[in-house]
């Protein structure tokens, strides 16, 4: 694990995949698969071979906590980096997404331009 | 970078502006999920339609930069918990909620001005608050303790409350000295800036919330400031939230 190129983004959100996606890529020149629930990132993680995976938390089926816990049954994904994105922020929200095996939490709504770098900065954490 | 940074801008601001014109349509859905929920309160596909649309919204609001729909659909949203938590989705909630949703259809035309002007739409977000606010009191809870933090939050559960949780003294200052509180609980140990120096803080701005009724929670004991006023001190012991559900009870009016 050297550096961060592959990312993983899990989000359901139309609007918001589509802003976060041109961010990673164009400003952080990440390479980005998003997919638009838990039951297509379960699918598409281990083909895919991400050094890290974000995560959104409110979706309908698999909602993000559920996700993040099928993922790391996967080949190769039990101890990858994973940021859950959520408007939900308050310091006891953030200290639960952490017990759940998530290294940070991305505030919703997030900075575009700052996406990148934030994401790089959990990374390296 | 610099060309790519700035292609990366003008694509965000085609996006926002699709965005923009999409709203229209996402407020005449939301009308019409909410007047389904005024006839048929038991409906939970359009319950559940309306929450998830207004919670995307206020998602996608944030990320184009338009701070005011994230704020619109955030009161929404809890208007929305609170009413399907009582199942009270009658006339007059139709009412508070399409107040809210005249508020988004005012943001299009304000933003697509040369210079986008709010005021008007957040004064309006501020009395729509504030009548919301009446019907639940509003509790400030500044504690570092998780551990507390849930404590108060379980023992007061049945209240009327609308319970604000920061976990150091300074966001807690800053909120008292910006928003509408009806009271606040303070731990006394809080990281940043302790209890007794944060009511002290409130108490000598001279600004919102400079006489509210405040209860302190201390492991400690002895005298306390006089400029600090605590209605209340509660100690951590087996009857903290029994106490704590007392003293908050004659704090609030009947």
């Amino acid at each position: 694990m050297s550096t961060l190129q592959r990312i993983l983004y899990v989000e359901d959100e139309p609007d918001i995949q589509a802003v976060a996606k041109l961010a990673l890529e164009m400003v952080g020149g990440f390479t980005v698969k998003v997919c638009s629930s838990g039951e297509e990132a379960l699918r598409e993680a281990v083909a895919f071979a991400p050094d890290m995976i974000l995560l959104d938390v409110m979706m309908p089926g698999m909602d993000g906590p559920s996700t993040l816990k099928a993922l790391r049954a996967l080949p190769g994904l039990a101890e990858l980096p994973v940021a859950f994105m959520t408007a939900k922020v308050q310091p006891a929200e953030v200290a639960h997404y952490k017990t759940l095996g998530a290294r940070d939490v991305i505030a919703k709504p997030f900075d575009p331009m700052a996406l990148a770098s934030q994401v790089r900065a959990i990374w390296e954490g | 970078m610099t060309t790519n940074m700035e292609a990366f801008q003008a694509l965000l601001g085609g996006m926002r502006a699709d965005f923009l014109a999409e709203l229209p349509e996402r407020s005449d859905s939301f009308e019409g999920s909410i007047l389904t929920l005024e006839k048929s309160p038991g409906d939970r596909e359009a319950f559940n339609e309306l929450y998830r649309g207004v919670h995307s919204l206020k998602g996608s609001g944030g990320t184009h930069g338009l701070s005011i729909i994230t704020t619109i659909c955030h009161q929404l949203e809890n208007l929305l918990s609170e009413t399907e938590a009582r199942q009270e989705f009658s006339t007059a909630f139709a009412t508070r909620a399409l107040a809210y949703v005249d508020l988004l259809r005012q943001v299009e035309p304000a933003a697509r001005q040369a210079q986008p002007n709010f005021s008007a739409i957040v004064a309006e977000l501020e009395t729509l608050h504030r009548l919301r606010l009446q019907r639940r009191k509003a509790g400030l809870i500044a504690e570092s303790s998780s551990v507390m933090t849930g404590l108060y939050q379980k023992a007061l559960e049945t209240l009327p409350l609308q319970l604000t949780v920061v976990d150091d003294g300074l966001t807690a200052l800053a909120r008292l000295l910006h928003e509408p509180f009806d009271f606040v609980i303070v731990g006394r140990e809080l990281k940043e800036l302790n209890g007794l120096a944060l009511m002290i803080a409130v108490r000598a701005a001279k600004a919102r919330n400079q006489d509210i009724p405040a209860i302190l929670v201390s492991s400690k004991r002895g005298s306390l400031p006089d400029q600090a006023r605590f209605s209340a001190t509660l100690s951590r012991d087996q009857k903290l939230a029994e106490n704590l559900v007392a003293v908050v009870r004659t704090i609030l009016p009947a």
